[in-house]
C-alpha cells in the first residue's frame, strides 16, 4: 500500500476516525493493527520477521536491563545484534555474496548451484531492523529504560508511517511519545496536513515524472553525450530527493495528524557546503545512526588521524552497502567515505569565509560532488558507470535539439521545488509557508493542486527507498 | 470553522480554474482535440486542427499531434497521385498516441518509401478507441474519398474488447443524441473539457481497478484465449464485410498483427486472421513478432523486454522504438505487395 495511492488514503481515512475516537491505550492497540495490516498488505507473511525481531529486542531489553554482571549485559545485547543483523543479512543480502561468490568461484571453472536460494527481500528491512536494534543498544548504553509494555513496544517497531523506509527512529524518541498521552494541537494538525500534501505533490509532479527521464537516459546510457548525461543525473539528483523527501513528508505529516513528532530527515541536503555538511542534511536519521552505533563505536576521530580515515570510510562503505545489495552501492559508499576523507584532509588549507559568493561557489561545488555519487547510486552495473564516466569526460558532442528538448523538461518538473529550498534557506524555516498571509497559502496551494491535477504523473510509482 | 473552510476551498477552487484558463486558453491554445460526433462512427478527430491527444493518465506530458485537413494523422498531408494509396485505420496504438508527429510508424513508412524510391503512401486515419466496428465503417464511408490500393489495418487482440459490442442497434440513436450532448459540454471550454475529461479518466480506472479481479477472473485477457475468442466472435463480421468491400472496390486488405510481446491471443488473433487470408486472395497477414528483432528471448523474458523497452511508461501504447519496428516491419511486408500492383489506381492527369 503505497502512500501515494487510494487505497492508503481510505485506509488512513478510517485510522484517524478511529484514532480520534478512542482513548489513549486503546489507541495504540489500534494503530499496532494498522501497521501490522499496512505491512501484511504488501506481504503477511513477512510480518513474521517484524514479530521475531519485536519478541527478540523486548526480551533482550528487559534482560539487559536485569542482569547484573556486564557479561550478561553483554550477551543479550550481542543477542540483539545477531538475530537483527542475521535477519537483515540473510534477506538482503545472501543473493547478492552467492552471486558475488559464484562468480568468482566461476574464473576457477567451477559453477556450484547450492549457492542459488533466490531470497525475497522484505520490504522495509533495512529500516525496521535499524531502528530496534537502537532500543537495546541504548538501554545497554544505560541512556534508555525498556518498557514492560509489549504491544506499546510492538507499535514503536511497526509504526505503520515509517515502517517501510523512515525516518529511522529512536526508541529515546518515539517510545515516550507511544507511552505517554499525547495531544494534537491546531497547529500541528495544520502542520501536518501541509507535509502530507508537499510530500504528495514532490512525488507525483516532480519524482514520478523525471523518473521518464531519468530511465530513458539509463536505458540509452552508452549513447549519451556529456551535457545529455548531465540532464540526466541533475534529473535523477531531484528525482530521489523529492521521492525519499517525498516520502518522509507523508510519514511525518501523518504522525502529526496522530499527534506523533518524527524527527527532520532532510534539511535542505543540495545546500550543503561540504562532505560532512550534506550528511548532516541529507537522510538525517540514517547519518546520525552511522555516526552513533558504527563510526563512533569504532573509535571516531579519537583514535588518530589515519584510524579516523579508515572509521570514516569504513561508516560509508558499509552506509552504502546498507542502501542496496550491488556492488554500485559499494563503489558510491566508496565515493563518499573518499570525499568525506578528502575533506577532512584539504579543509585545513581552505579559507573558512562566510561570504556569498565563496558559500555559493562552496554550494555548487558539493552540488557537483553529489550528483556523480548519484551517476553511480543510479546505474545499474559498474561497466555502466564506467561507460558513462568515460562519456563525460570526452564526449561533449551538443545536440541543441535533445538539449533542449531534455532540458525543457527538467525545468518543468524542478522549477516549484528550486523556488521553495531558496525561499526556505534564506527564511530559514522549512515551514515558512505559514508566515504568508492566508490568501497567498491559497494561491500556492491552488497552484500546487493545479500541477498535481493536469501535469502529475498518471501512475504511481514505487518509493526508490523502498527497496532498501 | 466548517464555513471557513468551505470558504477556502471555493478560492482555492477559483484560483484553479483562473490558472487552469491561462495555462489552456494563453500558454497552450488549442490543447484539447475535438471530436465529432457522428451518426455512424460515433467519434472521430476533426479534420484540421492541432492539439494533445489525451492518452493513458491523460497528463500533459502528451505530444502535441496534428491532424490534417483530410483527417490523417500527419501535418499538411494532402491525396498524392500516381502512388499506391494505403489507407490505414486502427486504434489509439495505429494512432499514435503518445508519439510525436515524426516518430508515429505512418511518417517514418511514408520517409522510408521516399528513400528507397517505393511509390507508396500511407494516409493514417486512426482514431483513438476504434474497433472492428470503426474500421468497415469508416473504409466504407471514405472508400470513394480516398480510393485506395490498400487497406491496412494494424491491429491487436486488445481492439477487440471495446464499444460498440455494448451498444444494441436499438439503442444506438438514443447514445448518439447523449453523445452528441456530451461532446458539446466538452467542447465547450478546452480547460472545462480537459477537467472533466481527467476526472471521469480517474473515476474511470478507480472502478477499472477494483472491477478486475471480477471481470478477468484472474487471467489478464492476453492469456485468457477463450475469452478472447468470444470478443473476436462477437465482431467478426465487422471484419467480414471489410474483406467483401475490398473484393467489391478491389482493394488488398492487409492485416498486422502487433504481437510483439507474443500474447496467447495475439497468437489466436493472428491464426484467425490467417484463416481469412487463406480463404480470401486479396488479404494478406502478417505480424511484428518479438522473435524477428530479438531471437535469444524465450517465454516470460519476451514480456519483460516488451514491458522495458517497447510501450511508453505509464501508458502501454508503443513508444517510439516499437513505432520504428513496426514501420520498419510493414516496409518489408507491404514493398512486395506495392510492387505487385501494376497500375495504381490514381494517376496523376
Amino acid at each position: 500500500m503505497l502512500f501515494n495511492t487510494f487505497e492508503f488514503f481510505v485506509f488512513f481515512g478510517v485510522v484517524y476516525l478511529l484514532y480520534r475516537m478512542l482513548p489513549r491505550r486503546p489507541q495504540n492497540y489500534m494503530l499496532l493493527i494498522a501497521s501490522y495490516f499496512f505491512y501484511g498488505c504488501w506481504d503477511w507473511r513477512f510480518l513474521s520477521l517484524i514479530i521475531v525481531s519485536t519478541c527478540v529486542d523486548y526480551y533482550c531489553g528487559i534482560k539487559i536491563h536485569e542482569s547484573k554482571d556486564d557479561k550478561a549485559k553483554k550477551k543479550f545485547v550481542t543477542l540483539s545484534i545477531i538475530v537483527n543483523l542475521g535477519i537483515l543479512g540473510f534477506f538482503k543480502y545472501f543473493n547478492f555474496f552467492s552471486e558475488s561468490f559464484t562468480d568468482l568461484l566461476s574464473v576457477f571453472n567451477y559453477a556450484p548451484s547450492w549457492f542459488e536460494l533466490n531470497v525475497i527481500l522484505p520490504v522495509g528491512i533495512s529500516f525496521y531492523t535499524f531502528q530496534t536494534m537502537t532500543y537495546s543498544i541504548d538501554i545497554y548504553r544505560k541512556q534508555l529504560k525498556p518498557t514492560r509494555h509489549f504491544f506499546d513496544f510492538a507499535l514503536f517497531v511497526s509504526f505503520f508511517p515509517q515502517l517501510v523506509a523512515g525516518p529511522i527512529e529512536r526508541a529515546s524518541s518515539l517510545l515516550p511519545q507511544i507511552l505517554n498521552p499525547r495531544k494534537i494541537s491546531h497547529q500541528q494538525s495544520k502542520e501536518g496536513a501541509w507535509l502530507v500534501f508537499w510530500g504528495l505533490f514532490k512525488k507525483v509532479f516532480i519524482a514520478d515524472n523525471l523518473a521518464i527521464l531519468v530511465d530513458r537516459g539509463y536505458a540509452n546510457y552508452a549513447t549519451l553525450s556529456a551535457p545529455e548525461i548531465i540532464i540526466v543525473v541533475v534529473a535523477f539528483s531531484f528525482q530521489i530527493y523529492c521521492d525519499f523527501s517525498g516520502y518522509t513528508d507523508i510519514a511525518r505529516g501523518i504522525s502529526k495528524l496522530l499527534g506523533f513528532e518524527l524527527r527532520l530527515n532532510f534539511n535542505l541536503p543540495y545546500f550543503a557546503r561540504n562532505p560532512s555538511d550534506f550528511w548532516r542534511r541529507w537522510h538525517i536519521s540514517l547519518s546520525t545512526w552511522l555516526r552513533d552505533y558504527l563510526y563512533i563505536p569504532l573509535g571516531g576521530n579519537r583514535k588518530g588521524e589515519l584510524r579516523t580515515y579508515c572509521n570514516l570510510m569504513a561508516t560509508m562503505v558499509l552506509g552504502g552497502l546498507w542502501h542496496g545489495a550491488a556492488w554500485n552501492f559499494v563503489v558510491w559508499g566508496f565515493y563518499q567515505g573518499s570525499l568525506l576523507c578528502a575533506h577532512r584532509y584539504f579543509s585545513r588549507f581552505l579559507p573558512n569565509k562566510s561570504n556569498i559568493f565563496w558559500v555559493t561557489i562552496s554550494i555548487l561545488c558539493m552540488y557537483i560532488f553529489a550528483c556523480y555519487g548519484w551517476l553511480i547510486f543510479r546505474a545499474d552495473s559498474l561497466s555502466q558507470i564506467t561507460i558513462l564516466t568515460k562519456n563525460l569526460a570526452s564526449n561533449w558532442t551538443v545536440e541543441s535539439k535533445i538539449l533542449l528538448s531534455d532540458g525543457g523538461e527538467l525545468l518543468m518538473y524542478v522549477w516549484p521545488i528550486v523556488v521553495f529550498q531558496i525561499w526556505q534557506y534564506f527564511k530559514n524555516n522549512l515551514l515558512f509557508i505559514f508566515d504568508f498571509p492566508v490568501y497567498v497559502r491559497d494561491v500556492i496551494i491552488a497552484i500546487i493542486v493545479y500541477l498535481i491535477f493536469v501535469y502529475g504523473a498518471s501512475e504511481s510509482q514505487g518509493f526508490i527507498y523502498f527497496q532498501f | 470553522m466548517i464555513a471557513k473552510l468551505f470558504g477556502h476551498l471555493c478560492i482555492i477552487g477559483v484560483i484553479f480554474f483562473v490558472i487552469g484558463k491561462i495555462d489552456f486558453s494563453i500558454l497552450h491554445s488549442g490543447t484539447v482535440l475535438h471530436e465529432s460526433t457522428h451518426e455512424v462512427l460515433f467519434f472521430k478527430m476533426e479534420s484540421d486542427q492541432e492539439g494533445y491527444v489525451w492518452t493513458n493518465g491523460m497528463s500533459r506530458r502528451s505530444n502535441k499531434v496534428h491532424i490534417s485537413s483530410i483527417g490523417t494523422r500527419q501535418k499538411d498531408q494532402q491525396l498524392s497521385c500516381d502512388k499506391v494509396r494505403i489507407l490505414a485505420t486502427g486504434s489509439s496504438s495505429t494512432f499514435g498516441s503518445g508519439l510525436k508527429d515524426e516518430e508515429v510508424w505512418s511518417s517514418l513508412l511514408n520517409r522510408k518509401f521516399i528513400s528507397e524510391g517505393v511509390d507508396a503512401e500511407v494516409f493514417n486515419s486512426a482514431n483513438p478507441g476504434w474497433g472492428p466496428y470503426h474500421w468497415f465503417n469508416f473504409v466504407e464511408l471514405n472508400s470513394v474519398k480516398f480510393n485506395p490500393d490498400v487497406i491496412l489495418i494494424p491491429l491487436s487482440f486488445g481492439d477487440f474488447t471495446f464499444y460498440p459490442m455494448t451498444i444494441d442497434d436499438g439503442e444506438r440513436a438514443a447514445w448518439v443524441d447523449r453523445d452528441a450532448a456530451k461532446k458539446k459540454l466538452l467542447n465547450f471550454d478546452n480547460f472545462i473539457s480537459y477537467s472533466l475529461r481527467k476526472t471521469m479518466y480517474l473515476l474511470q480506472s478507480l472502478k477499472q481497478k477494483y472491477q478486475r479481479t471480477h471481470v478477468d477472473e484472474g487471467l489478464p485477457l492476453s492469456e485468457a484465449v477463450s475469452r478472447f475468442e468470444q470478443h473476436f466472435d462477437n465482431q467478426k463480421n465487422y471484419l467480414l464485410s471489410l474483406v467483401k468491400l475490398a473484393e467489391n472496390n478491389r482493394f488488398k486488405l492487409v492485416f498486422f498483427v502487433r504481437n510483439a510481446d507474443a500474447t496467447k491471443s495475439g497468437g489466436a488473433l493472428l491464426s484467425n486472421l490467417i484463416e481469412l487470408s487463406n480463404a480470401y486472395e486479396n488479404v494478406f497477414v502478417f505480424q511484428i513478432h518479438p522473435q524477428e528483432f530479438r531471437p535469444e528471448l524465450q517465454g516470460d523474458e519476451i514480456k519483460t523486454y516488451y514491458n522495458e523497452n517497447l510501450i511508453i511508461k505509464n501508458d502501454g501504447h508503443p513508444n517510439e522504438l516499437y513505432s520504428a519496428l513496426m514501420a520498419e516491419r510493414l516496409f518489408a511486408g507491404l514493398s512486395p505487395i506495392v510492387e505487385s500492383i501494376e497500375n495504381p489506381k490514381n494517376l496523376c492527369q
